[in-house]
């Protein structure tokens, strides 16, 4: 090894695999020769983990085992690289201790330091031998990352910049990704995507890479909110939660009203229970209220019928003593009482006179008292006769008499009895008519009291206060809701002014950021068209010439060049004279002075910060927009929520006066209707009262028509009587006057005859006297003068039983009829007053008895109310479920009166609770609609969980209300918007970025085609050329992700506003639709074309031209078979090699090349000697070193550096031996 | 006049095998389109020359066809009678089967274990043997009617194409003697 360039010298393997000890040296192009399974590729793979440092991408099938178990499986196992440098050795161990390790030695591999006695030292203990030894060696290297930087010179740690093996850039991972590439790609054909992935790799980087799964989802996410968001403003969605809310609200209020129900029906079964007790007991008092009234009436009735009785008895006897007293009178007037009564005064005097004759005529007939005596006797015996016959007669008489008085007395008893029988029918008839009467009368002057009553009556009374309290509470109530009404909506007013300032403000602070947000974006793509006018012109300016022909102009003529300059085209440079550091013949130093031209990676790293900031700046500008919809969104939900909860206070208080209308008008209709019923009872009972009062005044008129019949019927009974018996007594007296005449017309024949034989005895006695001389004229004169007088004696002595009974009727009967009629007549009155304090005593019984009869019937009514109620309740409501779902209320409720019955309490609840159902039916349907739009895990969180029954229904419409209230669309509008247009951001600059590399493509495609150019190998012209060219890409998402990128450069600021859905602005709706679009576009792609990522091998299509002596291939996709198998191989060698240089160059520093690498191409035992040759030299002129694999010794080994075979030992060892040691000089 | 939607042959394609259009499914964008403007008109038009009628209903569209085959109405009615029976099921649950309804197929098979009546309907609906299995098969025969979409394994929405089955089932009306009758 006799050039001074850093490169892999040797690797060693001590216990490594299915090898104990290989020392194999490499330090120029290498060939390994064995047969299948000797250890070829384990040590080819071991070399290739020198430059990649990656346990993965060394060719190891997943049913293998990994490379750490495989080559490690001892602590004492050691792959050694020794790298020699242009000053000496160092090399690098690996060992395992869990995990691999690296540890950097300064100094030649010394197996002294790793083995002792044949035995490999545990690193321990080779680290103790490099310090016995003091050799410096680096700390344990823990990451392949770590240890890549510092063997690619990456490292910023100076310490280890000895150990590298090349100065590389940012972008050295490509050298070893391309070894990698290179050995990893046994296929036999090179497919243009293979070259295109390595360009990738070489130019691009991981950031680079759009990772479509993360784009995808993220579109996805945009999608479904995007979808949630429309699904939300469908007209359907919104007229279904529209009615949810109203479904919700009559829910809540029936509810409500269920509630207030279910306590009323508590509180009213409870104090129906009260109540009946109580009023059972009210009523059983009122009873007997009642029959204590009864009972007293019917005393004081009783009372006064007995006295009216006796009273009227006494009129009675009154009346017929008067009556007698009359008829008496009468009679005795007929009779001549006047006329006996003054011959009766003459008696004494009658008397006197005949004594006083007598005692005369004595005298004068002392003297012939013998004839006197004689004829005396004869005289005294005529008149004996006389007299015995006149007794005879009155006898005769006086039994006549008597017998017809008799007669006459039993007729006139007969009469008064039959008189007395129809007086007593016609009064036992006249007295129920008159009570009737009185009845009716009494009844009459009732209906007329009541009717005066009726007048005065108010009906409903009760009801009509109640009803009037009740409008009078709402009068008063009303301006207090009015009131308050004005205040929320003031209260309102407010809030929405608040919230127009705050939206106010926040546009006026947008306009200003946008302002200066734009401001800075423009002078941002001001710079980058600076750049790019200067990237675009460099090839043709001195900066273009300088780069290919002086290419470290960087530290002379980029320390004293302007930029302008450098980009100038007119300047025509030539090198007239290499390395000559003079400007214009003056030498200068220019070691203090720093570079001030800048590379292409410079201009192209500040264009991209220049767009990362504009990125930078759009971003900001979306999280500004975020955050201050956020914070808005914060500050109007709550203004938001006080509305809605204002608004809600409103609601309640519009309907309650709603109500209270509702109320006061049904009231009034109620108070109309109480008083049209109320006129309507008035006229019912007034006609009511009018027709009995007719009724009444018809039977009384009848009664009084009966009793006028019946005074007729008895006026015309009593006189047929009275006839009859005037008759009968006519009669009597006609039979009696009869007897009479014929007695008297005997007495008067008797007497005729006796005063004959009275006269015949005068005559005698006269004759005797005279025939004793004595004139007797005097005598007869005295004699007839007593005679007079005692006839006149004789009558006054026939009426004395006449007079004596006049004079007792006198006495007690005619002397007394004054004070008859005065006790009559006090009688009457006293009758009238009794009866008149009675029928007040009836009237005030009939008032108290309607009044308890009243106050029976309300107490029954009541009492049957509650009875009803309660038994409503136990038969109709208790077993219901109804009940049992609302026990704990009905329970708990302490009795109370309510407006309502129990019977109208369970009937309400029965009809609330049917129409809270079929309200819920529908509730229910239209949530399940509304929730059923939206996807399932949509954003809003519309969701019903099946299993939450009735409560998540509930659930829902009040998180939908609340998601009105507070307008939450809003932030999801926003979200979605800031989500949108950060994608389509994130897709333009990460396209911007990806196609930043266009360029270097077309430098990169282009070194490789001058490097193809050289590969003709010489005389042979096997090749005639390769050539490669670039084709837009074809590659769907690409081009999708390329039109946002476009449609993003042509609309910089009218997408991703906060309302994404506003379409305010006009031509705004029209972008964004488009936007959506074209992200919808991208997702289908992404999904359709199923790639994982998009990075700079998808910019662009490779095509291969290669003609191979007479063979053209064309421009094709892929190299599968160039000529023979060997061409091919070679073919495809050439291009692998070409590859790996072009990807030294752009990873590494400008400066002077002064390492070598390895290229690892198993099987080359195709190619032949001359091409293979050729090969190695192709390889050699780019520094790169080939170590290759032949199955069988051939002369192929001769024209490598190094040639080994692989044997097996006795132990079954791989033994690595070196067959031949030589440097061929191409 | 309207160009023709891009989407026709994707809604002929599904409407041809009698399925339904819903608005609240997944194929909701094809509702919006054949909702869109004229284009009912157009594809109604469009489709006439293929023997098939776009109709309309509360939220969904469906082909019917004029001309149709005796035997094909014969299957449609049996096809019925096991809609009906499918429906009657469903409405017995807890939860109706109204548009946007979700159900879940474990969740049925647990009503239907405490149910003894809809366990009854069940087992006369499927020969399956597990409970899960007999209410799969029939969410899946209404799924492939469009009555019902799948939204994922266990996960059934009711499509707004339930209101044709409703309404169907509205116009039967059974005579005294038990005989059904179409009116």
């Amino acid at each position: 090894m006799t050039e001074s360039k850093r490169i892999l010298n040797r690797i060693v393997f001590i216990n490594i695999a299915n090898t104990d000890y290989s020392n194999v040296e490499i330090a120029g192009n290498t060939c390994f020769v064995g047969t299948n399974n000797m250890g070829k590729t384990t040590l080819q793979r071991a070399i290739l983990f020198f430059y990649s440092a990656n346990t993965r991408q060394l060719g190891i099938s997943t049913s293998q085992k990994t490379f750490e178990d495989y080559y490690f499986q001892y602590p004492n196992s050691y792959i050694v690289y020794e790298l020699a440098t242009e000053e000496g050795f160092f090399h690098v161990m690996v060992y395992r201790n869990t995990k691999l390790f690296y540890r950097f030695v300064d100094g030649a591999f010394d197996p002294e330091h790793y083995i002792n006695e044949k035995e490999a030292l545990l690193p321990k203990a080779v680290l103790a031998r490099l310090n016995e030894n003091k050799i410096d060696y680096s700390d344990q290297i823990e990451t392949f990352e770590r240890y890549r930087n510092i063997v690619y010179g990456a490292d910023p740690d100076k310490r280890y910049k000895k150990y590298a093996l090349m100065k590389g850039n940012a972008n050295y991972h490509n050298i070893p990704l391309a070894i990698t590439s290179i050995f990893l790609s046994s296929e036999s054909v090179i497919r243009a995507e293979f070259v295109k992935e390595c360009i990738a790799n070489a130019i691009g980087s991981k950031h680079t890479t759009i990772e479509l799964k993360t784009i995808e989802r993220q579109l996805r996410q945009f999608s479904e909110r995007y979808q949630d968001i429309e699904t939300f403003f469908r007209k359907e969605s919104n007229q279904r939660s529209d009615l949810i809310r109203d479904n919700f609200s009559t829910i809540q209020r029936l509810k409500i009203q269920q509630r207030k129900l279910a306590t009323d029906l508590g509180a009213a079964l409870k104090y129906a229970i009260v109540q009946k007790d109580e009023i059972n007991g009210k009523v059983e008092a009122k009873r007997q209220q009642l029959e204590v009234n009864e009972q007293d009436f019917r005393a004081k009735e009783e009372l006064h019928r007995d006295s009216n009785k006796e009273t009227n008895q006494e009129i009675g006897a009154l009346r017929s003593k008067l009556r007698e007293a009359e008829k008496k009178q009468t009679e005795y007037e007929d009779q001549g009482i006047a006329d006996l009564l003054r011959e009766a005064e003459d008696k004494p005097r009658l008397q006197l006179d005949v004594q006083a004759r007598e005692n005369e005529y004595v005298t004068l007939t002392a003297g012939f008292s013998d004839v006197e005596q004689q004829f005396k006797t004869l005289f005294d015996a005529l008149e004996n006769e006389r007299r015995e016959f006149e007794y005879v007669l009155q006898s005769q008489g006086l039994q006549l008499d008597k017998n017809h008085q008799e007669e006459k007395n039993q007729l006139r008893d007969l009469f008064l009895k039959d008189k007395d029988k129809q007086q007593s029918e016609h009064a036992a008839g006249t007295e129920q008519l008159r009570e009737q009467r009185q009845k009716l009368e009494f009844s009459l002057k009732d209906a007329q009291h009541k009717e005066q009553q009726l007048r005065q009556h108010y009906y409903f009374a009760g009801e009509v206060n109640e009803l009037k309290e009740k409008l009078l509470a709402i009068d008063k109530r009303k301006p207090e809701l009015t009131a308050s009404l004005k205040v929320k909506n003031t209260a309102i007013d407010a809030l929405k002014k608040e919230s127009e300032h705050i939206t106010e403000r926040n546009k006026i602070e947008t306009d200003q950021y946008t302002e200066k947000n734009q401001l800075e974006i423009s002078t941002c793509e001001a710079e980058i068209k600076k750049i790019d006018d200067k990237l675009s012109v460099h090839q043709h300016a001195l900066f273009g010439y300088l780069q290919e022909h002086y290419p470290a102009w960087y530290e002379t003529i980029g320390k004293v060049c302007h930029e302008d300059l450098l980009f100038n085209q007119e300047l025509n440079p030539q090198v007239i004279k290499k390395n000559v550091d003079a400007l214009y013949g003056i030498r200068l130093d220019l070691s203090n002075l720093p570079v001030q031209a800048k590379s292409l990676e410079q201009y192209e790293q500040g264009r991209s910060e220049l767009r990362e900031k504009i990125s930078e700046l759009h971003t900001s500008f979306l999280q500004f927009r975020e955050e201050q919809v956020r914070g808005e969104q914060t500050r109007q939900s709550a203004i938001s929520k006080k509305i809605a909860s204002l608004k809600k206070e409103i609601t309640q208080v519009q309907y309650d006066l709603e109500q209270d209308e509702k109320k006061a008008q049904q009231f009034n209709l109620d108070l109309h209707e109480l008083k049209r019923k109320g006129e309507q009872q008035r006229e019912q009972e007034s006609i009511a009262l009018y027709e009995q009062q007719e009724k009444l005044k018809n039977e009384v008129t009848s009664v009084q028509e009966k009793l006028k019949q019946q005074e007729e019927k008895l006026k015309s009974n009593l006189l047929e009587l009275e006839k009859s018996y005037e008759e009968k007594l006519v009669k009597l007296k006609r039979t009696f006057e009869r007897e009479t005449s014929k007695i008297k017309d005997q007495r008067e024949d008797k007497l005729a005859d006796m005063e004959e034989r009275k006269g015949k005895l005068q005559k005698e006695k006269t004759t005797v006297l005279k025939k004793k001389g004595i004139d007797d004229t005097r005598l007869k004169k005295l004699k007839q003068e007593i005679e007079s007088l005692k006839q006149a004696l004789a009558a006054i002595e026939q009426q004395a039983t006449l007079l004596n009974d006049y004079r007792k009727d006198k006495r007690e009967l005619f002397d007394r009829v004054g004070e008859f009629t005065q006790q009559k007549q006090k009688l009457e009155e006293s009758t009238k007053e009794a009866d008149a304090t009675f029928q007040a005593a009836r009237e005030a019984y009939s008032k108290t008895r309607k009044q308890y009869e009243d106050e029976l019937k309300q107490l029954h009514n009541q009492l049957k109310e509650f009875a009803d109620g309660l038994h409503h309740f136990d038969n109709h409501f208790r077993d219901r479920i109804l009940y049992d779902r609302l026990r704990h209320l009905i329970d708990q409720e302490p009795a109370a009166r309510t407006e309502l019955s129990i019977t109208a309490l369970c009937s309400q609840l029965q009809a609330n609770d049917n129409e809270f159902h079929a309200q819920f039916g529908k509730f229910r349907e239209n949530v399940s609609e509304f929730a059923g739009r939206f996807r399932t895990d949509n954003h809003f969180n519309f969701r019903i969980n099946t299993t939450g029954g009735e409560a998540e229904f509930e659930r829902f419409a009040s998180y939908l209300e609340e998601f009105y209230a507070e307008d939450k669309i809003k932030i999801s509008i926003a979200e979605v918007a800031k989500s949108h247009g950060m994608l389509i951001d994130a897709i333009a600059s990460k396209m911007r970025a990806l196609t930043e590399f266009k360029g270097r493509i077309s430098r990169m495609i282009s070194k490789m085609e001058g490097d193809f150019s050289k590969a003709s190998f010489g005389g042979s012209r096997l090749i005639e050329y390769i050539k490669l060219k670039s084709e837009d890409s074809e590659n769907k998402v690409l081009r999708k992700l390329q039109r946002i990128a476009d449609f993003r450069e042509q609309n910089p600021f009218l997408y991703g506003e906060a309302n994404l859905f506003n379409t305010g602005i006009k031509g705004k709706g029209e972008i964004d639709k488009r936007s959506v679009d074209l992200l919808g576009d991208l997702q289908k792609a992404i999904a359709e074309e199923r790639y994982e990522e998009i990075n700079v091998k998808d910019l662009f299509e490779l095509r291969f031209r290669i003609k191979e002596g007479k063979n053209d291939t064309g421009w094709i996709e892929k190299i599968d078979k160039v000529g023979s198998t060997g061409t091919d191989m070679l073919v495809k060698a050439v291009i692998y090699i070409t590859l790996l240089n072009v990807f030294i160059k752009e990873s590494t520093e400008k400066t002077s090349r002064n390492f070598k690498v390895h290229c690892i191409i198993d099987e080359v035992g195709q190619i032949s000697a001359p091409y293979l040759k050729e090969l190695i030299a192709f390889a050699e002129e780019r520094n790169i070193c080939l170590i290759n694999g032949l199955p069988n010794e051939s002369k192929l080994e001769t024209h490598y550096n190094y040639t080994y075979k692989f044997r097996k030992d006795n132990h079954g060892y791989v033994k690595v031996i070196p067959l031949l040691t030589m440097s061929v000089e191409p | 006049m309207n160009a023709i939607p891009k989407q026709a042959p994707e809604i002929f394609g599904i409407l041809s095998r009698g399925q339904f259009i819903s608005a609240n499914g997944s194929r909701g964008k094809l509702y919006d389109v054949i909702s869109f403007e004229d284009n009912f008109n157009q594809l109604r038009e469009l489709f006439a020359h293929t023997g098939y009628s776009l109709e309309h209903g509360h939220n969904y569209y469906y082909f019917s066809q004029p001309d149709e085959p005796n035997l094909s109405i014969e299957k449609k009615i049996e096809q019925f009678a096991y809609y009906i029976d499918v429906m009657d099921f469903f409405s017995s649950m807890d939860q109706k089967p109204t548009a946007g309804t979700r159900y879940r197929i474990t969740q049925i098979a647990e009503e239907c274990f405490s149910n003894e009546r809809l366990k009854q309907k069940l087992l006369a609906l499927s020969r399956r043997e597990k409970m899960v299995d007999k209410v799969a098969e029939i969410a899946g025969d209404l799924a492939l009617s469009g009555f019902f979409e799948q939204e994922d394994e266990d996960t059934y929405k009711v499509m707004d194409a339930i209101h044709y089955l409703e309404q169907v089932i509205t116009l039967i009306t059974i005579d005294d003697d038990g005989e059904q009758k179409n009116s």
